[in-house]
């Protein structure tokens, strides 16, 4: 296939994980996008030889508008096909290839990794059961029915990434990720996917008291749009 | 120095009933009411919120020249007080301003964010690959735009 494929992560504070991370990426796909979004550590600079694309936000923006940061880029740059990818290593790179090729193919404009529909090792119960209220929750506020409301591992062909408004600048941007998928009618399927929860994934993770707020801030927009 | 104040103070009473808090508040708002007065005069076009600044001012020194203009008005709307009004009156200023500071503040983080993503990309780069060359990255870094 002649597809070019750019993965896109965004990595706040990630020095610990990122050169594993962006090492395996690269062994599947050419081109790979680093969105430092203001990190205070080595994030940028551990990267030097890492044959990436590196941008940096000069003040922290929240994942969301790295996200879309890097996916601008990815479109400047020539992308037929988008990955998004974690930075924490929770992600497996083997996945990349069944999320790409539904969209390589036409079948669909989005891809979605679940880790309900596939493996999730080492998940906590607590998280566990958050998430799948996160799932309740977003069937019941955006109308579309996933098995894995946030898991950063996703795909989109060209013409959806270059529709893609991500607006929520921090955690939010999952949630209307989705809402924009129903909204533009774009087709998606589900792939199951591999997470691997590590004590640093963890950490690095959203605490649960966070879904709250996140929550709170979608039901805030939907109001005020 | 300290018999004449009173003694103003004395004849001011008499004549008006001014009392000592009308006394120090009425000069500050007077002032204030002429400040934007001056600065609605000045501009070239009549803008909202000069326009109301000026309005409240107004309105603050007569609510405190004649308390009893604000019970009036209170009874006219069927509020008990004119204290009560004022409170109603605050709480309306309150909620406008919460929801008004909120969407400004909004805008302004995303236009903060679109500037930190046009800094972002003017300056994105491409890593070289290591010399030892891992398996698969045969990028050559002169393809990548800058």
């Amino acid at each position: 296939m002649n597809q070019r494929i750019f993965a896109v992560i965004a990595a706040y504070n990630e020095s610990r994980a990122i050169v594993d991370v962006v090492a395996r990426l690269r062994a599947k796909c050419r081109d790979v996008v680093v969105v430092d979004d203001g990190s205070r550590d080595a994030t940028s600079d551990c990267l030097r030889s890492s044959g990436a694309y590196l941008l940096r936000h000069p003040i922290n923006r929240g994942q969301g508008a790295a996200l879309q940061t890097g996916i601008r880029f990815a479109l400047m740059q020539g992308a037929d096909v988008i990955v998004t990818f974690d930075a924490d290593g929770q992600h497996d790179e083997k996945d990349i290839e069944a999320l790409v090729t539904p969209i390589v193919r036409g079948e669909c404009d989005v891809t979605l990794g679940s880790r309900f529909l596939g493996q999730a090792e080492n998940m906590p119960f607590t998280r566990r059961v958050l998430l799948k209220l996160a799932v309740l929750f977003t069937r019941t506020v955006s109308h579309i029915r996933v098995s894995d409301a946030h898991n950063g591992l996703r795909a989109f062909s060209r013409d959806a990434a270059a529709g893609l408004r991500i607006t929520m600048d921090r955690m939010a941007h999952a949630s209307e990720i989705l809402d924009q998928i129903r909204e533009n009618g774009w087709r998606f399927r589900e792939i199951p996917v591999r997470i691997r929860y590590s004590d640093y994934s963890l950490a690095k993770g959203q605490s649960s008291w966070n879904a709250l707020r996140i929550g709170s801030q979608m039901l805030l927009r939907k109001l005020t749009m | 120095m300290e018999r004449s104040a009173h003694r103003i103070a004395d004849v001011v009473a008499k004549v008006n009933h001014v009392t000592w808090f009308q006394l120090v508040t009425l000069p500050v708002t007077a002032v204030l009411f002429l400040r934007s007065l001056l600065l609605l005069i000045r501009g070239r076009r009549l803008s909202g919120p000069s326009l109301l600044g000026a309005a409240t001012w107004l309105a603050a020194g007569l609510a405190i020249l004649s308390p009893d203009l604000t019970t009036w008005i209170a009874k006219l709307l069927g509020i008990g007080r004119g204290a009560d009004l004022l409170i109603y009156l605050l709480a309306l200023a309150f909620l406008f301003l919460v929801f008004y500071l909120y969407q400004r503040f909004q805008r302004i983080e995303s236009a903060l964010t679109e500037l930190a993503r046009h800094i972002a990309i003017a300056e994105a780069r491409m890593a070289p690959t290591q010399p030892t060359g891992a398996a698969g990255s045969t990028v050559d870094a002169s393809d990548a735009k800058r």
